[in-house]
């Protein structure tokens, strides 16, 4: 079944690595535990798309560059907003303080209108689409050492401006700070904008996310998944509207 | 949980959980659940944090180590349960402490008591004794802990407090459990699944 979802009604995840956890626990907890519980512990909240990408561990990526990368959409924004009233979103959200540094954050993209701000998280356009039963493309990419900030910027709002103005991308959400750039695309294969941004020069490296099933429950016996450097899913489940 | 003028060795939260068996609580570190539910501890404690199965208490205590000393299974959900924390007076005499205190609770083969617990850390003793709530009288808890009364500064003493809890993992419930101020000791009551 297909639930388009607001393009706002999304999380959009940078995750650094806590230096108090050796990268091989970093891997196993994103496995055993964050991961699966993303979603068993908010499936009843609403969330209904979970995308997590782990470029922790990849040769010559800066430490600048995130660990993990995800985008989370839920049925409403105020759906998110409201699941911190239960004790399920609560006790998830608790989890992350051991695992990431607090430099680590997520938030709501703004409608791209021209201007990028670092740090700041764009969707491109304004129609409802189910990520879960999407192709996505996903770029994490970091500045050439010679490049200015300023430059660095410059080009990337250039390069998502024609995506947006072509529109052959069903979405897209993009957010950038002065040592990283994320991107997500829906479709538009076809659509120069992708291949613009990640040719920007520095390191970077493209992901399309694996379909994965999350078919175990909370309390069955399941060890997790092996999580390793490299790894990106698009997990699929029941979602709450589906049942 | 202590006050806000506790001693600074005890700890700041002490809890007992129960479960099926012993099994049943490794088992469940099979589930995502309950790895989601340990991983919770890094943001909230740190160290000397531990929780530990205890042993009968056969010989002299040592430090760190839980210990019982009524050898029968007992519901302490139903049970009266009073709860003592201290921090002893003389550092080296919290281990003295507790092997007094169990030696006074087997003496006493009161009827009413189904349970005890004990444990001496670093700087702190802590104790827990379960009645049977129809057979246990109204004596202040400070008369089941006489011997840690005595060799500690009491941080708490108390008979802990039945706990409904009203809402689900889902529930709206943004307040919690509301603990109020200073110090408080729950008896969670659960709806557990028959065994």
């Amino acid at each position: 079944m297909t639930i388009k979802v607001p393009p706002n009604a999304v999380r959009v995840w940078r995750g650094f690595r806590s230096p108090q956890l050796a990268e091989s626990d970093f891997f196993e907890r994103l496995g055993s535990v964050f991961i699966p519980a993303t979603v068993l512990m908010q499936i009843e909240n609403g969330l209904d798309v979970y995308i997590p990408t782990i470029p922790e561990g990849h040769p010559d990526k800066p430490a600048t560059v995130p660990g993990e990368t995800a985008v989370l959409f839920w049925e409403t924004a105020e759906a998110h907003d409201r699941a911190f009233d239960t004790l399920a979103s609560r006790t998830y959200t608790l989890t992350h303080g051991a695992v990431y540094t607090a430099e680590s954050r997520a938030d709501a993209p703004l409608l791209f209108s021209g201007d990028l701000i670092g740090n700041t998280s764009y969707y491109l356009f304004e129609n409802p689409v189910d990520w879960m039963h999407a192709d996505v493309n996903h770029l994490v990419a970091a500045p050439p050492a010679d490049m200015s900030a300023e430059t660095w910027y410059r080009r990337i709002t250039t390069a998502v401006a024609g995506v947006q103005r072509r529109a052959h991308a069903e979405a897209a959400i993009v957010c950038a700070t002065d040592t990283y750039l994320l991107y997500w695309q829906v479709g538009g294969a076809s659509d120069p904008g992708f291949a613009e941004l990640s040719g920007l020069g520095g390191w970077n490296e493209t992901w399309q996310p694996a379909i994965t099933s999350m078919d175990h429950g909370l309390w069955e016996d399941w060890p997790g998944m092996t999580v390793t450097s490299g790894a990106s899913y698009n997990i699929q489940w029941t979602r709450r509207n589906e049942s | 949980m202590p006050g806000p003028d506790a001693a600074g060795a005890a700890p700041d939260q002490t809890a007992l959980m129960f479960w099926t068996d012993q099994a049943t609580y490794h088992d469940g570190f099979n589930t995502v659940a309950v790895r989601a539910y340990t991983n919770l501890h890094g943001g909230a404690y740190g160290p000397p944090s531990r929780a530990d199965f205890p042993v009968l208490l056969d010989g002299g205590p040592e430090l760190d180590q839980p210990y019982y000393l009524i050898d029968q299974p007992a519901d302490w959900m139903l049970a009266r349960v009073s709860h003592f924390i201290g921090a002893p007076k003389d550092p080296a005499s919290g281990l003295k402490a507790l092997s007094d205190w169990a030696v006074a609770i087997r003496t006493s083969q009161a009827p009413s008591m189904v349970g005890a617990i004990g444990c001496a850390g670093d700087g702190y003793v802590v104790a827990w004794v379960a009645e049977d709530a129809a057979l246990a009288t109204a004596a202040a808890p400070e008369s089941l802990f006489a011997e840690l009364v005595t060799a500690t500064d009491m941080v708490l003493c108390t008979e802990t407090e039945h706990c409904e809890l009203e809402f689900g993992l889902w529930d709206d419930c943004p307040a919690g459990i509301d603990l109020g101020h200073g110090s408080s000791s729950l008896n969670i009551q659960l709806n557990r699944p028959p065994t």
